[in-house]
């Protein structure tokens, strides 16, 4: 029987983006101020971008690992085994939910770099799946391209952790100017 | 044909990088060696979770073993508990195996908590750093993409079930860990 590829396309991506946001809000969450509205949104950005980037590049890897397969079955075989690999985010992404917003814990990062690469190694099982048999090449590449895009979240997390503060302090200089506060 | 059953040692390296392979051998028997690796991993989790507090001078050391002898019975009781229920939910989705390959299945799951529990245990040791979230938690954190694994093969390729049980099992483990760590 030919599979669907297209079969609950949209709420895959939902689901995938609901989880990057979860991601990206829980890692800029500030533990004394958690229902910050500047954390959340450069969080849901960030995390969203960040998304996106990771599954361009796991999209991108896998295909050129299987150029036969994907010539074959087209990119949409491609996108399918990718799109469900990221449905086992789900668990990482409620989990750090509640350990920001229950347990108040402010170390994010585990949870981001186990889900990333579980969600990697899903979606070569699930290129395995779709081919017949699994194959050492998918778990490569999808195991190299998340390893590269958690070490990349590590080290950026710092750098971007201090952009809503100063994202918030721009919002207040621009709102005390237009208030004829002055400098 | 006779199959050879692949050592205790390659099915742990198998569960971490590639569960799906490793999980055709585990399910096959062996159940005490899984619980074994359960209550090990759990043994070392626990146990640098004492350390931890033993080093900030809120413990004695008779609590660091205490705890390493708590996370012992954890990973041998209560691991194979939650295996035998989660066991019992799939039954109803009519799952094929049997509840000791289920225990054998889950209790493997920890073989990432495992090893990051034996690298935790000596960089606490002997670079004297606290280790029972850098290392424990993120053992913990890895082993809920090998459960996800499981429970797929346990109920024939399904994801269904596969992400909320997972889901499930990690937020009880945290949640448990994080009411130990207070006591």
């Amino acid at each position: 029987m030919e599979l669907d590829f297209r079969k609950w396309r949209a709420l895959k991506a939902l689901i995938q983006r609901l989880c990057f946001i979860a991601f990206g809000v829980g890692a800029m969450a500030n533990p004394l101020d958690v229902l910050n509205l500047y954390n959340i949104g450069v969080g849901a950005f960030i995390g969203l971008l960040f998304g996106w980037l990771f599954r361009m590049f796991l999209k991108g890897f896998l295909g050129m690992f299987n150029g036969s397969f994907q010539k074959e079955k087209g990119k949409e075989a491609v996108r399918y085994a990718v799109d469900s690999g990221m449905l086992f985010l789900s668990p990482f992404a409620l989990m750090l939910l509640l350990a920001t917003f229950y347990l108040n814990w402010s170390m994010t990062v585990p949870f981001i770099s186990a889900g990333i690469m579980a969600a990697g190694t899903a979606s070569a099982i699930e290129m395995g799946r779709l081919q017949g048999k699994q194959s050492i090449k998918n778990t490569i590449a999808a195991s190299g391209v998340s390893f590269v895009c958690s070490f990349v979240w590590t080290l950026s997390f710092p750098a971007l952790y201090r952009a809503p503060s100063l994202i918030e302090g721009g919002v207040a200089l621009v709102l005390s100017l237009i208030g004829g506060g002055g400098l | 044909m006779e199959h050879t059953k692949p050592s205790l040692l390659r099915t742990i390296f198998g569960m971490m990088m590639n569960p799906a392979g490793a999980l055709g051998g585990t399910l096959s028997g062996r159940w005490y060696l899984s619980a074994a690796v359960s209550a090990l991993a759990f043994g070392l989790f626990f146990a640098q979770t004492g350390l931890d507090l033993y080093k900030t001078g809120q413990k004695e050391w008779s609590f660091v073993l205490l705890s390493a002898g708590m996370g012992v019975a954890y990973g041998l009781v209560v691991i194979p508990l939650i295996a035998a229920v989660m066991w019992a939910i799939l039954k109803a989705a009519k799952t094929d195996k049997s509840l000791l390959q289920a225990i054998s299945a889950f209790c493997l799951s920890y073989s990432g908590a495992l090893i990051y529990g034996i690298l935790g245990l000596v960089f606490s040791l002997a670079m004297g750093w606290k280790t029972s979230v850098a290392f424990g938690v993120t053992g913990v954190l890895w082993a809920i993409g090998p459960m996800m694994f499981t429970i797929r093969e346990l109920t024939g390729g399904e994801n269904a079930l596969s992400v909320p049980l997972a889901t499930l099992v990690g937020a009880m483990v945290l949640i448990s860990w994080s009411v130990f760590g207070s006591l």
